[in-house]
């Protein structure tokens, strides 16, 4: 049933820090896509206290490109993310990340921010910002703190904010090029659908050779889970058969699936492997379908 | 009813635009939830949280205090009577709930929100009891009983048929195939949830305002389970979101609604949340279906025997009636001479299943297709030349009884063969393999007599401005039956489309029908509005006969005009004054047609013989996929659906029920699963209740077969199911052509399609 | 939790100021508080499109946005789509807009419950797309209404009923520029 809740909008990073401090219950609302159905679903003694729309505050809705970052603003909307000429030129992965969340209604009002405070093991643009050695920023009682996005995470629907901190941005550094950089998703709808298993990759790849290698999962653990072993058989191995498959087993090794109305934790962990796989296999193949920023 | 065969016609067969598109494409279209009734509060039901209990204690005083609430109901404060197929069921529970859907209270209060929030302060205390929720273990003797009055848990309906002798038709076969098939629980998923509004005046008569699709056996079975009678109760339809079967019980919350209202006064609405309607409308049942089938070496059918067990859930409602459609498929499609058929519906605690698009036609035409494709493989046969040998023909009679006269099933092969080879404009990507796969289907088309009547009353009325009115019987579902029965009579009177308006949603005016189910309502209550036409044209012809002083065999009418034949541009008078003149004069008249068409077919006799409908309806799907193995995913490339229709009154209308068939057929067959586990939904919504986006559908070529059967107006034949039927069959043949593995299980989900295929792979090896 | 707002915004063309509670949806606020019903609840957690409105003309899910956070914005509903289109086109009323002619002429609507939702997602599609001078093509329509489910008509008329729409809407635009 839908809920009732006091409401605050406070217009100041400053001022909305001050009131999630003084009530660590309440909820922070961006686009609302998470939170407004949340809000239905919870019961009376887990319901937030207060929700803070925090859209008000100026300054965290720009994308910021420079010679050596691309910084997300933490309200920046997902169909801001898609549009966004820079990133469809360079990062045609974010967009193609992008577009496999939810509708485009819903990629209207969907922040950046939102979706990684969210927190759902499941949820796209984590391991593809993983893999592109993101780091976020938030603003708190204290001041301002970094911290690379893999230590964001706590565990399913927590992050390690903590009373009256607020996310404000995530960024990563802009040496890509030359990089390929690839998103495996499996699901059983075309949209609307929740990945079932997720396999970010990155690779810094010349002839072959591998000299660098992020690989990272969603929804096969409680958090993104970046595979470094992977990653290390790939950069002593290049892109050669036995690597990949290599890969894909240290991979495979290293999810923690759970069975749910989704899938079995049997099935993701095999499709674990299936994913790293064809996604190697792909870059090897220099296939960029799919890749694009068109659907 | 002799079809204008050579005629050309004037709005028949013409793409016309849908009678009530111009309010649904603007937002002016009212729905229930939009309605506002004065004096109206809202109605929110409380339900159990366990599946199995006994209700101990209910103590509404703290709900009953909150400021807005006007009153509350229980099974323990009102009078009701049971209701439902076996009259097992009570609207608000009293001593025990039995499923996860059961109500146990409701609210009526000022606002919706304040209803609900009543109905979190109402106190109930379970003593749970054990349940069981599969049907295997609610047939053992230590079972729980869910209903004292039925014992063993078994549902006392039998559908057991036998026709020649199936045992030793099996014994002399060439060859026997095998298999059982289970089929889950899937629901409407309309975009429009189950709505109800009651409203009783001072002499104790009830309105209801209602999603329902029968309204005259609602009307009868509402009075008797409020212990009124019917005359006292009107039923309003306004425009629906959606129903396709929901709509075909009596429910709790039609009979909560009454009751609340006439408890607190008030007109009273309730509107169920997404939530509520994955939980608590009706569902198709689920079942496990085993058949075989004996042929002869050459691929003619010998005999088929198949058992099918249904999970009856709690109550009975019409899902445990679809063994009626199951049998008929088994014992009809396809020419078959020895079957036996029975079943074992048994009682749980999940939840009820009711009548939804197919009703039972779409598993048997599983496990039957399943089957032709196996038997061609065993014999070496190909797969349509299986099917054309034995496709049911004109003039065959099924051991049922059941009459084929007009069917063109196998043009529908041929048609849809044609089709879903025609070149793919890409190729198979890597690690993909394509397939093909056929499957077909018969249906009822010229009505089915399930009740006593398979009737449905018309009234066409003429006005003075020339425009008629058709009043009749048939529902409008948002299937498109008010413009094909407005096509009928605007053909008949021969005035344009736009000139016929068509009145049908309360109970007050139109005349009777019995429902809109069946696929019968273009058939039936398009019979009854041509024949009422025919009865006004008949009126129309004898006044203009006096006012033009020539005899009616002289006389013609066209575009709204009565003429003399030999001069029609100078003898002629419009419709509208013909009208006028009528009344307008000492001893008027007025211009009123009318007719009740129930057409001469029988009920099932105790053996389960007997021709339900006039005429009958065939169909051939193919379905083009392509499965990737690494993953198990299923993509549908291309469908063809090719369909004997009889006559396509309204091509658009076709087009669209086909199209939408085939979407509910696919997430049948791919995506759409109501999970239950302990009796408990798993999935009340749409993120995880996955209905087809429309980047999920596949390319659908549709072809429409005109064999002009005599029995139906203009002659066509019903259409609304045929869609949804075969596809499943049709993906399942696909699957195996394109993987060689052959699921049972449905959904096929990629996880399903997965195992399988490495499955085969590991016995391949060994 | 009774604490109401000042919201100020344009539904259909007409100024509307309100005091309203911080959580009162915009889907509420159209349907209950402006009597504008064309918009249909139908899930209330984002998931089927059928409350979908235009903001700014482009589509949003209407039930999980609070009315406040479009203050000062423009709201398009159903109820508006006709008028915003006479507005851009120049078109005399009662003409409407071609995404609903197109609904009409192909049968893209059954029990249309779906109907105002697909309609205005539509309708911001190809907007969008017209900015472009572009029309799109199938696979774009079909992406552009991922998020708005339909029970009854399968998509196939609704994507033909926007094809034939957008060729209009290009044509026109031609001929008016």
């Amino acid at each position: 049933m839908r809920p009732r809740f006091a409401y605050h909008r406070p217009e100041t990073l400053a001022e909305a820090c001050r009131l999630l401090a003084r009530e660590p219950g309440a909820a922070v609302l961006a686009g609302g896509t998470d939170l407004m159905v949340h809000l239905r679903q919870m019961s009376r003694g887990k319901r937030p206290t207060a929700v803070v729309n925090v859209k008000r505050i100026l300054g965290l809705a720009t994308i910021e490109v420079t010679d050596t970052a691309v910084r997300l603003g933490a309200l920046v909307s997902l169909t801001a993310l898609i549009e966004h000429p820079v990133i469809q030129e360079e990062y045609p992965v974010l967009p193609f990340t992008a577009r496999y969340m939810g509708s485009p209604g819903i990629r209207n009002l969907a922040t950046v921010g939102g979706n990684l405070c969210n927190a759902s093991p499941a949820a796209d643009l984590p391991p593809v910002l993983v893999a592109l050695d993101a780091e976020v920023g938030i603003a708190g009682p204290r001041g301002e703190r970094r911290l690379p996005l893999g230590e964001f995470f706590r565990g399913p629907g927590q992050s390690v904010l903590s009373a009256g901190e607020l996310l404000t941005r995530v960024e990563f550094p802009r040496r890509h090029r030359g990089w390929a950089i690839r998103y495996e998703r499996l699901d059983v709808r075309r949209a609307m659908d929740i990945a079932i298993v997720g396999v970010a990759l990155a690779l810094r790849v010349n002839a072959g050779r591998v000299s660098e290698a992020r690989v990272a999962l969603c929804a096969v653990a409680p958090t993104p889970l970046r595979v470094r072993a992977a990653e290390a058989a790939l950069v002593e191995g290049g892109l050669s058969e036995g690597a990949i498959a290599q890969a894909a087993e240290l991979a495979m090794a290293a999810a923690r699936p759970i069975s749910d109305v989704r899938a079995t934790a049997e099935y993701r962990r095999e499709m674990v492997g299936t994913l790293v796989r064809r996604g190697l296999t792909r870059i090897l193949s220099d296939d960029t379908s799919g890749v694009t920023a068109d659907p | 009813m002799s079809p204008h065969a050579a005629k050309s016609f004037k709005v028949i067969g013409t793409r016309v635009v849908k009678l009530d598109a111009v309010e649904k494409v603007t937002g002016a279209v009212q729905y229930l939830p939009d309605m506002e009734v004065p004096g109206m509060v809202w109605g929110k039901i409380l339900r159990t949280p366990v599946p199995h209990a006994r209700i101990k204690r209910i103590d509404t005083r703290r709900a009953e205090a909150l400021a807005g609430v006007l009153g509350i109901v229980t099974g323990y404060n009102v009078e009701q009577r049971p209701f439902g197929y076996a009259k097992d069921h009570l609207a608000l529970k009293r001593d025990v709930v039995r499923c996860i859907r059961d109500e146990v209270a409701a609210v009526a209060a000022e606002t919706e929100e304040l209803a609900a929030e009543a109905c979190r302060l109402i106190e109930v205390e379970y003593e749970e009891l054990p349940a069981v929720f599969d049907p295997a273990a609610a047939l053992r003797p230590d079972a729980p009983q869910i209903h004292a009055q039925f014992p063993g848990n078994v549902v006392s309906f039998t559908y057991r048929f036998n026709a020649g002798d199936v045992d030793r038709a099996f014994r002399e076969a060439d060859v026997i195939v095998e298999g059982t098939y289970t089929l889950q629980y899937v629901t409407t998923a309309c975009l429009g949830t189950m709505a109800a509004i009651a409203s009783w005046d001072p002499r104790g008569n009830l309105t209801m305002w209602s999603t329902t699709q029968i309204p005259f056996l609602y009307q009868r079975d509402l009075a008797e389970a409020l212990g009124i009678s019917g005359d006292r109760i009107r039923v309003i339809q306004p425009p629906v979101g959606g129903n396709f079967g929901r709509g075909l019980d009596l429910y709790p919350i039609d009979i909560i609604a009454a009751l609340l209202a006439r408890h607190v006064n008030r007109p009273v609405k309730i509107v169920f949340d997404r939530d509520e309607e994955f939980l608590a409308s009706p569902t198709r049942e689920p079942c496990v279906f085993t058949l075989r089938t004996a042929a002869r070496v050459d691929g003619t059918l010998l005999a088929r025997d198949a058992r099918v067990i249904i999970d009856n859930g709690a109550y009975v409602s019409w899902g445990s009636t679809t063994p009626y459609v199951m049998m008929t498929t088994l014992a009809g499609f396809y020419r078959c001479p020895n079957v036996r058929f029975d079943t074992a519906i048994v009682y749980t605690n999940n939840v009820y299943s009711g009548s939804m698009r197919g009703y039972g036609n779409l598993e048997s035409t599983f496990a039957i297709e399943a089957q032709m494709d196996d038997l061609a493989e065993r014999l070496g046969l190909d797969r349509l030349a299986i099917r054309r040998l034995n496709a049911n023909r004109p003039g065959d009679v099924t051991p049922q009884g059941l009459r084929i006269t007009t069917c063109a099933l196998w043009e529908c092969f041929e048609a849809a063969e044609r089709d879903i080879r025609k070149p793919v404009a890409q190729p198979p990507r890597p690690g993909w393999k394509r397939g093909i796969g056929y499957a077909g289907m018969f249906h009822v088309g010229g009505g089915a007599r399930v009740y006593r009547s398979d009737g449905c009353g018309a009234i066409v009325k003429l006005d003075d401005f020339g425009k008629a009115s058709l009043i009749t019987g048939a529902s409008e579902i948002g299937q498109g039956s008010e413009t094909v029965l407005a096509m009928i009579v605007a053909e008949e009177l021969g005035i344009p489309l736009g000139r016929v308006e068509v009145v049908n949603n309360d109970t007050a005016v139109k005349p009777w029908d019995v429902g809109v189910h069946a696929s019968r309502t273009t058939f039936i209550a398009g019979n009854a509005a041509l024949l009422a036409a025919r009865d006004v044209k008949r009126q129309l012809l004898a006044l203009a006969s006096e006012q033009l002083d020539e005899a009616v065999s002289a006389l013609d009418c066209e575009d709204g005009f009565v003429f003399v034949r030999e001069a029609p541009a100078t003898r002629r008078i419009a419709y509208e004054k013909v009208v006028r003149a009528g009344h307008f004069r000492e001893g008027g008249q007025i211009l009123m047609g009318q007719a009740f068409y129930d057409p001469p077919t029988q009920m099932l006799d105790k053996d389960f013989r007997g021709n339900v409908s006039l005429t009958y309806g065939f169909a051939a799907q193919a379905a083009l996929v392509e499965v990737e193995e690494a993953t198990g995913k299923i993509e549908v490339l291309r469908v063809a659906s090719a369909h004997d229709v009889g006559r396509a009154l309204n091509p658009v209308g076709c087009e669209g029920q086909i199209e939408g068939g085939i979407h509910m057929g696919l997430g049948y067959c791919l995506t759409e699963e109501l999970r239950l586990k302990d009796g408990r939904v798993l999935n009340p919504g749409f993120l995880d209740y996955k209905l087809l986006t429309a980047p999920d559908m596949p390319e659908i070529l549709v072809t429409l077969i005109e064999t002009v059967d005599e029995a139906g107006p203009f002659g066509a034949k019903g259409l609304g199911e045929a869609g949804t039927i075969p596809i499943s069959a049709a993906v399942a043949n696909a699957v195996k052509d394109a993987v060689g593995v052959r699921l049972t299980e449905l959904p096929l989900t990629p996880e399903r399609v997965y195992r399988a295929i490495r499955a085969s792979i590991s016995t391949a090896g060994t | 939790m009774t604490e109401r707002y000042p919201l100020e915004l344009t539904v259909n063309g007409r100024r509307i100021r309100r005091e309203i509670p911080g959580s009162r949806t915009l889907l509420e606020f159209l349907r209950e508080d402006l009597r504008l019903t064309g918009t249909n609840l139908s899930c209330d957690t984002g998931d089927c499109g059928a409350c979908t409105v235009l903001l700014d003309g482009q589509p949003y899910p209407s039930c999980i946005m609070l009315a406040l956070d479009v203050d000062g914005q423009e709201v398009t509903t159903i109820e508006g789509l006709a008028a915003r289109w006479q507005a851009q086109s120049g078109a005399r009323p009662p003409e409407l807009h071609p995404v609903q002619r197109g609904f009409l002429e192909e049968g893209g609507a059954q029990c249309g419950f779906c109907t105002a939702g697909v309609v205005m997602a539509a309708a911001g599609l190809l907007e969008a797309h017209l900015q472009a001078d572009g029309a799109p093509t199938e696979a774009e329509i079909r992406a552009g209404l991922e998020g708005n489910l339909c029970r009854c008509t399968g998509y196939t008329k609704i994507i033909k009923a926007v094809e034939v729409a957008a060729q209009r809407m290009r044509a026109e635009r031609r001929a008016r520029t």
